[in-house]
């Protein structure tokens, strides 16, 4: 190897080491948004991250979260710009953490792209990016959209909808409802059953909790998939028996009453734990409930 | 359940059905059957009083703050309270012997901080008392708890997705020198930290920043859900102030969404507060609320 190729080393080497892993992965924000410049960046893994967020990490670890890095753009007489490029390991969490909350104006930028008042929510591969303004003019909707499309541009992969999804039924799901997730804490945020986990959730549990359209009224459905079925029996007797308060439950199926006049029911089949909560009539919460375990594929069911 | 574990392993069926519980669980946003047979925050002989006084001077369009107009919310507010004017009102609450905290919530833009407007008209009325200004001690971290005599609590009001919503009881975590400890069973033991020698029995006032609070789901701010109420809230018990701010959070999701958006989960720490900490009423029958000033979309 000749001086000049030790030269270029070096130089790569510099360069790495300017940029270093608090600069953040380099190709994913531009240098500049509209006429802002790119004046400031940081980053946090899982053992900082309350240092970003205090208070409220929680909802990011709750996934598989291993980086953020934030980028902040201002220029003269311009609101401040933000982006945040979460590092969620999978595409699955990406998409998961941004479902916490799917409401907004839909927007074409990345996958189930999210806008609303000066800030854009988007997931694309592993990614789950926020950009925002901070207050919202038309010029900050343009830039903050512009950003958006430039960040996604540079993220190579796609967002599919993880596999959960498909098995809620389409018949009366209520449009930008559906929340992927993984534990407790993130199923508390969305419907607090207790602070007990009967329902055993776990980084290792995937569970979807979507709202449907019933006779009577609305109804949720929450559909749980364990790693093993002894998780899954462990849970539908924990459930059963501390929540609808049924001694020992011998069927795959129970429908129950609860306070408020709501009906609650819940089937275990294969891998999976269905539940259905706050139905107004018995037969709402079956019918749900029915149409939910029919699309459930993987076999037949054991126990 | 015994009363020593009511505020750890309560069900989402416990609230539905356990008097004191669903009052809260109502205000919260769930569907329950046990309606509130009388209006609510009306108390003809309360056990607390809170006063709002709201401004529509107090933003502009763009969100600035009026500070003059601020200052003034304040000191009105605490005038209500106390019954008396001017430097009399603050005198009721605070000596001039006194070493006062102002305990405030601090974040970047990107969250929902106290207003510094607020915090100014707090350490304004402090002055007048007369207090000198090196015996107010005003930060996030840092207040000096053990060698103050009082403290204010200012705080913001915000949803949450740990406790439901945060505002006043919240505000003391870092208090302790672990508040993450304290994340844990949905933040339901918050009310110890009040107990704590350093902080026990020091809070003579409560002020909530209501001037754009935030409703919606977190941790990080997302504008459509800040609300531009233009308020601030006072009391002397925290419980009460979060209890109001409790329905004031809800009202403002509800509306919002155009149909109930509960907050979840539900607010195990208030319900601890009043009934296993003691700390002050979260009983929107034993609570008056005296509205002050602008009416327009007052939702409590």
């Amino acid at each position: 190897m000749g001086p000049e190729h030790l030269s270029l080393v070096g130089l790569v080497v510099a360069l790495a080491l300017a940029v270093g892993p608090s600069a953040g992965p380099p190709t994913l924000f531009p240098c500049s948004a509209s006429t802002r410049q790119l004046m400031h960046r940081e980053t946090f893994d899982r053992s900082d991250l309350f240092d970003f967020i205090d208070g409220g990490a929680e909802v990011y670890l709750a996934y598989g979260f291993q980086r953020v890095w934030v980028s902040y753009y201002r220029g003269p007489d311009r609101p401040e710009i933000a982006a945040e490029a979460y590092d969620m390991g999978t595409s699955d969490d990406a998409y998961g953490v941004l479902s916490v909350d799917p409401t907004g104006e839909h927007v074409a930028v990345g996958s189930l792209a999210r806008y609303g008042a000066g800030l854009l929510r988007f997931c694309k591969g592993r990614w789950f990016v926020r950009v925002l303004a901070e207050r919202e003019t038309a010029e900050t909707r343009a830039a903050v959209l512009d950003l958006g499309r430039r960040i996604a541009e540079a993220i190579p992969d796609q967002a599919p909808a993880p596999q959960l999804l498909a098995l809620l039924p389409s018949e009366g799901l209520l449009p930008d409802s559906a929340t992927y997730f993984h534990t407790q804490m993130t199923l508390n945020q969305l419907y607090y059953l207790s602070q007990e986990n009967w329902l055993g959730l776990s980084p290792e549990t995937e569970a979807v909790l979507a709202d449907y359209s019933v006779a009577g009224g609305e109804a949720r459905l929450l559909v749980v998939r364990y790693p093993t079925t002894a998780r899954r029996r462990a849970a539908w007797k924990a459930f059963t028996n501390r929540y609808l308060e049924v001694a020992d439950a011998q069927e795959r199926r129970v429908v129950g009453q609860v306070e408020g006049g709501q009906f609650v029911a819940v089937h275990s089949a294969d891998l999976h734990l269905v539940c259905v909560f706050e139905a107004a009539e018995a037969s709402a919460a079956a019918a749900l409930l029915d149409s939910a375990v029919a699309r459930i594929s993987g076999g037949a069911e054991d126990d | 359940m015994t009363d020593a574990d009511r505020d750890y392993g309560l069900t989402r069926r416990d609230f539905l059905r356990q008097a004191g519980l669903v009052t809260l669980a109502g205000l919260a946003g769930w569907r329950v059957l046990e309606a509130a047979q009388q209006p609510l925050f009306a108390a003809k002989k309360p056990v607390a009083t809170v006063v709002l006084v709201r401004d529509a001077k107090a933003r502009g369009a763009d969100g600035s703050v009026n500070a003059e107009v601020v200052a003034r919310m304040v000191a009105q507010g605490v005038e209500t309270l106390t019954g008396r004017k001017g430097a009399a009102a603050w005198q009721a609450l605070f000596r001039a012997s006194d070493v006062v905290g102002v305990k405030y919530s601090r974040c970047g833009w990107m969250r929902v901080p106290t207003g510094q407007e607020v915090i100014d008209g707090v350490t304004a009325g402090l002055r007048g008392v007369p207090i000198a200004p090196d015996s107010i001690h005003t930060n996030d971290y840092g207040v000096p708890a053990g060698g103050c005599t009082a403290l204010t609590n200012v705080a913001s009001l915000k949803a949450h997705p740990l406790t439901g919503f945060a505002a006043a009881i919240k505000n003391y975590i870092n208090f302790h020198p672990t508040p993450a400890d304290f994340h844990e069973a949905n933040c339901a033991k918050l009310g110890q930290i009040w107990l704590r020698p350093e902080v026990k029995g020091k809070t003579r006032l409560v002020v909530l920043d209501l001037l754009s609070p935030y409703f919606g789901t977190g941790p990080q701010i997302d504008p459509r859900y800040q609300a531009d109420y233009r308020g601030v809230l006072l009391a002397t018990d925290p419980v009460a102030a979060d209890t109001v701010a409790l329905h004031l959070c809800q009202q403002m999701r509800d509306r919002y969404r155009k149909k109930p958006w509960p907050l979840s989960p539900p607010p195990l720490f208030l319900a601890a507060a009043d009934q296993k900490y003691h700390l002050g009423t979260a009983d929107p029958m034993k609570i008056k609320l005296v509205r002050l000033g602008w009416r327009e979309g007052v939702l409590v």
